[in-house]
């Protein structure tokens, strides 16, 4: 709670300090500390289950952790941040308090207990996302993403309060646990067209914000444009909120009927995950082909809410942690290779090895991990799920899963394939400074601690 | 204890190797030279195999253990493993494009962890992790230090194991979930665990798949040529040497005892499969004229035999496929290295083009003739107590198979004889006329497998001997699964 109101001071500090026209590398380090400190603040709550706000915030373990995770992923964004300075120049501090308050809004989407929390956080995530999407100005693709982003997202915004109200109009309630209580004391619930309509305009309207198909069109194109920082951002950060509001909602409040929606969203995944890994093998644009490896990913991390488990909290937040650390990892080193070359095609990456071993280095780790290959986390993250899977008595998603699996290690590997085996065509240099390398290691170092010792981060809660 | 130092020590010589710079290659040869004694020792020693065995919690919430387990078989395949790699160290030393770099020998070394891990596993969780670690440094060597169209053709071999290892993963999980709470990996338990008919089916193929793809049978074998021959040798004599035996004691120790029935359901469609993979890749390989695919297509057909023998589950098959393993895995390295030298040579690797070497080197001409003989299973040499059983085995089964498969003798005899002739005798030519006989260094490495060959041929009993208690008890184990379930029926 505390450190809500923390994270708010940090951005509104960051707005303001902008007039002054600040060394941006104090600012960048000041915010990081500020946001881990804020983010540590979260854990004072742990085990004690506080709700806020009129019980309209629900602190539980799973929030909690969330909330660290997400102001960790944040924090290190903004400490890689330097090479998006680079390239653009004015309104720098006003960024970094966006993705400050954007974070406030993923925190509000883990932790709601009320369904106007819920949309209040999607609303307070998204709006500076429309605005950072856009922030090169000069480039026509970054203003491009900008506006779809914003019109789908409204669209999306919309399906989702059509959801809300339908459910309104037939539980009178916007409480998670009241909803769930009415559902399950009302027998006239489980065949109501309303709430039937309602959860299936919900699911829409989380949908898109995760990305899944088929409401997955705009993703491809916003993460190309944007810039490389944002996009980053929204393929950790957004991506793993998303899913967990996903999953605190279904698993509290529609459990009940879930033959409502439990095959729809079955078929969803088996196309999300399809989709994605077969869109992702055509791509050349290093960038497009992480959109549709995240798409790919989307649909995995939605196989824990399909299940619902007792423990489908603590598989997404493994996944979240394993999927976001290496995407990190990948879409930092895309910066430092774009950044001197101008060029996102898989070819620049011809023969890193050779020009920079520590880049394609950590670059091969966030790959193997974002592949599955053991020892790193993303293979754990991955045998959680398929073997909940498979126990859920969804063993048909588990193979198409697997062979999705054997796809995704296809176009991950033509990346380590560009480093180690190819010989490079184009001459840069590549640049980086001694906080980015550190940033980097660490990622790397978590992703190989975790595929060796899951528990740490698995048995949180 | 020595589990563990047999494990990590080629591990721990391989990061040595990695900052030692120049003297790189020196530091993992005595490495590995040193893990070979100590396997010797251990094998010579009156140690209880029980003594190997370590079990400490690794991930408990998954009932993941760190679970090492030696039996007889294991320890064969571990002795050959510390025997092959000093001497795949050893034949590199000279070998130009990679011979100075420290990144090859780390790959090697960690290569031998992984593949001694495979061996001595038993949780099938740590089983697929080392599975896998396995994989990678080959992939690496080959695909940094291959020939023509390297990049595009070891990336097929790593999907296509890949695609085999994943479906594994997929059974692996299932069978887990099988197994009464709390859910256990441990091959002790896996082994007691009654499975439906259906289930066991399903899961056995997953399994099958992936050591099918590693051995390789026929017909998931089309990776094998290519990769083989664009490889470079040390990444060849690897997969033909050690790895494809992965998946042979992979049948032996995960199959057999988790699904003894779907075992002896299938066996006669895949003693099948494999007799006609012999015909077939022999076949083959009598019209290759590049000879490093030559014996990749015997290779082919050598473990078809193999696993052909395996399948018919007789005593003669298990002790036959055991030490024809270690045989085939001592010739093939030697007759990768033999043809190595020639082309390096040479610049060729056209059987046609080549000939008379025999006039200007001599001692590589008995070396060459003592591997080849070996491999054609002449009797006296190592290959003919393994293929005589095998071919046994097979008889005992069914006459006509035996029959059959009895082919592989001639037709190996046609493609690996002919070969000799083409390459060594006859006149010297452009190519040949100046050939330098072995160096010491490639000496080191001949007279050692020559050796071996030679001392199995005339006592193959060392092998045969110690395996043929475990032999004994799993034809026992098959036996009395069989006999249950026909009780059951009547």
């Amino acid at each position: 709670m505390i450190s809500l109101v923390t994270l708010s001071l940090l951005g509104l500090f960051s707005m303001i300090i902008g007039l002054f026209k600040p060394n941006i590398k104090w600012i960048i380090a000041l915010l990081f500390s500020g946001i881990i400190v804020s983010g540590a603040l979260f854990t004072l709550d742990w085990g004690k289950d506080m709700t806020y706000f009129n019980d309209m915030a629900y602190f539980d373990n799973f929030a909690i952790s969330l909330s660290a995770l997400l102001c960790l992923i944040t924090a290190l964004v903004i400490g890689v941040s330097s090479y998006h300075f680079s390239e653009v120049k004015n309104y720098k501090t006003e960024h970094l308090s966006l993705l400050i308050f954007s974070l406030i809004g993923m925190i509000t989407m883990v932790c709601f207990d009320h369904l106007s929390m819920l949309f209040v956080g999607i609303e307070i995530m998204s709006i500076p996302l429309y605005i950072l999407a856009g922030s090169n100005r000069k480039n026509i693709a970054s203003n491009e993403s900008s506006v779809k982003y914003f019109l789908m997202g409204a669209f999306a915004s919309g399906l989702l309060l059509m959801g809300i109200t339908l459910i309104y109009g037939e539980t009178s309630a916007f409480h998670l646990d009241l909803i769930q209580e009415y559902i399950s004391t009302n027998e006239s619930a489980k065949t109501s067209p309303l709430l039937a309509v309602g959860v299936i305009l919900i699911m829409a309207g989380l949908l898109f914000k995760v990305s899944a198909a088929p409401f997955h069109f705009w993703t491809p194109d916003v993460y190309e444009g944007a810039p490389t920082l944002i996009t980053t951002f929204m393929s950790t950060a957004v991506k793993v909120a998303g899913l967990a509001a996903f999953y605190r909602l279904f698993y509290n409040c529609f459990l009940d009927i879930d033959f409502v929606w439990i095959q729809v969203l079955a078929g969803v995944i088996v196309l999300t995950i399809t989709i994605g890994s077969i869109s992702a093998v055509f791509q050349t644009n290093i960038k497009r082909l992480l959109a549709y490896s995240s798409i790919s990913h989307a649909g995995f991390m939605l196989i824990s809410v399909l299940i619902a488990n007792d423990w489908a909290g603590s598989t997404i937040l493994f996944y979240g942690v394993s999927y976001a650390f290496a995407s990190l990892v990948c879409f930092s080193v895309i910066m430092a290779v774009e950044n001197t070359s101008g060029n996102e095609d898989i070819e620049v990456f011809n023969g890193l090895a050779k020009k920079n071993p520590l880049l394609a280095f950590t670059m091969t780790v966030g790959t193997l991990s974002l592949a599955g290959i053991p020892l790193t986390a993303g293979f754990f993250a991955k045998f959680y799920i398929l073997s909940s899977c498979i126990e859920g008595g969804f063993a048909w998603v588990a193979l198409i899963a697997i062979i999705n699996a054997i796809v995704g290690i296809y176009y991950y590997f033509k990346v380590v394939i560009a480093m180690y085996f190819k010989e490079t065509k184009t001459p840069y240099e590549v640049v980086t400074n001694t906080g980015f390398k550190i940033i980097l290691i660490l990622c790397s170092l978590v992703i190989l601690f975790l595929g060796l010792f899951p528990d740490v981060v698995y048995n949180l809660f | 204890m020595y589990a563990l130092i047999l494990l990590f020590l080629p591990a721990l010589v391989g990061l040595i190797c990695f900052v030692s710079g120049n003297s790189a290659k020196i530091v993992a040869f005595l490495g590995a030279i040193l893990q070979l004694l100590i396997s010797i020792i251990l094998l010579t020693s009156s140690t209880e195999i029980s003594n190997l065995t370590v079990q400490n919690e690794w991930i408990p919430s998954l009932g993941i253990t760190f679970y090492l387990k030696h039996d007889n078989l294991s320890l064969i395949l571990v002795l050959l493993t510390n025997i092959l790699i000093p001497l795949i160290i050893l034949s590199s030393f000279k070998n130009r494009p990679y011979s100075d770099n420290k990144t090859l020998y780390t790959l090697i070394l960690m290569m031998q962890s992984a593949l001694i891990g495979v061996f001595s596993a038993a949780d099938c969780f740590l089983f697929y992790v080392f599975w896998e670690a396995a994989l990678i440094p080959v992939y690496f060597i080959s695909a940094l230090w291959g020939g023509e169209d390297k990049v595009k053709i070891t990336f097929k071999f790593f999907i296509y194991t890949i695609f085999g290892s994943l479906f594994m993963l997929l059974g692996i999980i299932s069978i887990y979930l099988q197994t009464p709470l709390p859910h256990s990996f441990s091959w002790d338990i896996l082994s007691q665990l009654y499975l439906s008919n259906n289930g066991e089916f399903i899961i056995f193929g997953s399994f099958l798949l992936a050591f099918a793809i590693k051995m390789p049978i026929f017909p998931l074998h089309t990776w094998q040529p290519d990769t083989y021959t664009t490889a470079p040798t040390p990444a060849t004599m690897l997969l033909s040497g050690i790895m494809l035996k992965m998946g042979i004691f992979g049948i032996f120790r995960w199959i057999i005892p988790i699904f003894p029935m779907a075992f002896i359901n299938w066996s006669n469609i895949l003693i099948v499969i494999s007799v006609v993979g012999i015909i077939y890749a022999s076949i083959i390989a009598i019209q290759q004229k590049d000879f490093k695919r030559l014996i990749a297509f015997s290779s082919i057909a050598h473990v078809g035999l193999i696993s052909a023998g395996l399948f018919t589950g007789n005593l003669e098959g298990f002790q036959g496929a055991i030490i024809q393993m270690f045989n085939h895995g001592i010739n093939v390295v030697g007759m990768f290295f033999v043809l190595e030298i020639i082309s390096q040579r040479t610049g060729t690797r056209e059987i046609y083009s080549l000939g008379g070497i025999v006039h200007s080197a001599p001692k590589l001409a008995i070396c060459f003739v003592i591997i080849m003989l070996g491999s054609v299973a002449l009797p006296l040499t190592n290959g003919f107590a393994g293929e005589f059983l095998l071919l046994m085995s097979l008889y005992k089964y069914n006459m006509w198979i035996g029959a059959t498969a009895a082919l592989t003798i001639i037709l190996g005899a046609v493609y690996t004889l002919r070969m000799y002739k083409n390459i060594m005798l006859g006149e010297s030519n452009i190519n040949t006329v100046n050939f330098r006989d072995l160096s010491t260094n490639e000496m080191l490495v001949l007279i050692p497998i020559c050796f071996i060959i030679l001392a199995l041929g005339v006592y193959p009993n060392i092998i045969l001997q110690f395996t043929e208690t475990y032999s004994t008890n799993l034809v026992s184990f098959l036996n009395t699964n069989s006999t249950s379930v026909s009780n059951l029926l009547k």
